[in-house]
């Protein structure tokens, strides 16, 4: 109890020893590697999830990037479409303006035309009532009330071919 | 046989083989309790820790993580940053020393009821908390501890070096042997019950606390030697 011998002293210090290197390499060493090792994988599972978590937002960005370049292409697209349709509209009214100036140019001289056609066979009418007019003057003698009978033939006649003309 | 010799004889440490060599080695009962311990433990290390994984561990891994978790934080915490570094042989001491101080539930007799042993745990620790000393401070720094804070405590410092694994041995022993001592006392006189009650303080509570002081005041030591 009390004594003490070197020999049992040295194997309790060698039992000390042997019991200290099993417990650090078999107990502490295994369990501290294996938490290690799991705060390791934990790190890393960290590190790619923000790795993603980066990647993720620049597709994102890169994403919103091209949306905004779409979006500008699109604008561009339409108004360059809008100029287009806004010249075709111009183009075809100046064209649909010509047309219809043209439309009237033509009707304007195809109606002076009708109407010089028209004063050309008034004038020919005019002149045949004259001639015929003459004609029978230079036949027959008349009496003063024949002769402005045939006046008054005459004028209704002028005034019938007249009101012809100007319609 | 009366209760003195009774117990006289109780607290006698038999031996337990002799070598043959020389004149013989005397092994003593000690020495193989000791054997028997660390082999249990190594067994049931290699068994608690085999086949660990790091991803869903599973009870027994989870209970050895726990375990080998709260001894550490329950060594390290007492330390500072320059001490941690011994913290491993601390965890072993305090393994050791709560299994031999346990072990009279058994009714094994427990090593560190045998003086050898606590001159063997106090020894290392005062070896290892020198050692701590002169590896942090070299040589010069460490003989020159002796003289501080003040040259007139080189004397006291000095004792320091063989009172505190004095202490550390003899508290330890102190507290073991007289539990034991009283444990047998009052197996002697009350056979039955009493004894159980008791054992559950001296056998559990005091050698737990026991172990716990030992390695508590080592750090303690390696921390005053590192600073």
């Amino acid at each position: 109890m009390l004594s003490f011998d070197p020999v049992n002293f040295i194997c309790m210090i060698i039992n000390i020893l042997i019991l200290f290197f099993i417990a650090k390499k078999f107990l502490f060493g295994r369990v501290n590697a294996i938490i290690a090792k799991r705060q390791e994988e934990i790190n890393l599972s960290y590190s790619t999830a923000d790795k993603v978590t980066k990647e993720a937002k620049e597709n994102r960005r890169e994403y919103q990037m091209q949306i905004a370049e779409l979006e500008k292409d699109k604008s561009d697209i339409l108004d360059k479409a809008m100029k287009e349709a806004d010249e075709r509209k111009a183009a075809i009214i100046e064209k649909a303006d010509a047309d219809a100036e043209e439309i009237l140019q033509k009707a304007r001289e195809e109606a002076s035309h009708i109407k010089s056609v028209a004063e050309i066979d008034h004038d020919k009418k005019v002149e045949e009532i004259v001639f015929d007019v003459a004609a029978r003057l230079a036949g027959q003698a008349i009496s003063e009330e024949a002769n402005s009978e045939l006046y008054d033939k005459f004028l209704s006649q002028a005034a019938g071919s007249g009101a012809g003309k100007d319609r | 046989m009366d209760i003195a010799e009774e117990l006289q004889a109780e607290l006698e440490i038999p031996t337990a083989f002799t070598i043959p060599i020389g004149g013989g080695i005397a092994i003593n009962q000690t020495v193989v309790i000791t054997w028997c311990i660390i082999a249990v433990l190594f067994v049931l290390i290699l068994i608690l820790t085999r086949g660990f994984v790091t991803q869903n561990p599973g009870k027994r891994q989870a209970l050895v993580e726990a375990f080998v978790v709260w001894i550490q934080d329950l060594v390290s915490s007492n330390m500072n940053e320059k001490a941690q570094k011994y913290a491993p042989y601390l965890c072993s001491i305090l393994l050791f020393l709560g299994v031999s101080n346990i072990i009279g539930i058994f009714n094994i007799a427990p090593p560190t009821k045998d003086l050898r042993t606590t001159v063997a745990l106090a020894l290392m620790s005062i070896v290892l908390v020198q050692v701590a000393g002169i590896r942090e401070k070299k040589v010069g720094g460490w003989l020159k501890s002796f003289a501080q804070p003040i040259g007139v405590m080189l004397p006291m410092n000095i004792l320091e070096l063989f009172i505190k694994p004095l202490s550390l041995c003899m508290r330890l022993f102190g507290n073991i042997f007289a539990a034991f001592v009283i444990m047998e006392l009052v197996k002697m006189v009350v056979p039955v019950v009493l004894p159980a009650a008791l054992c559950l303080y001296f056998d559990l509570f005091d050698g737990l606390l026991q172990a716990y002081v030992f390695v508590f005041l080592t750090s303690l030591y390696i921390n005053e030697a590192v600073e």
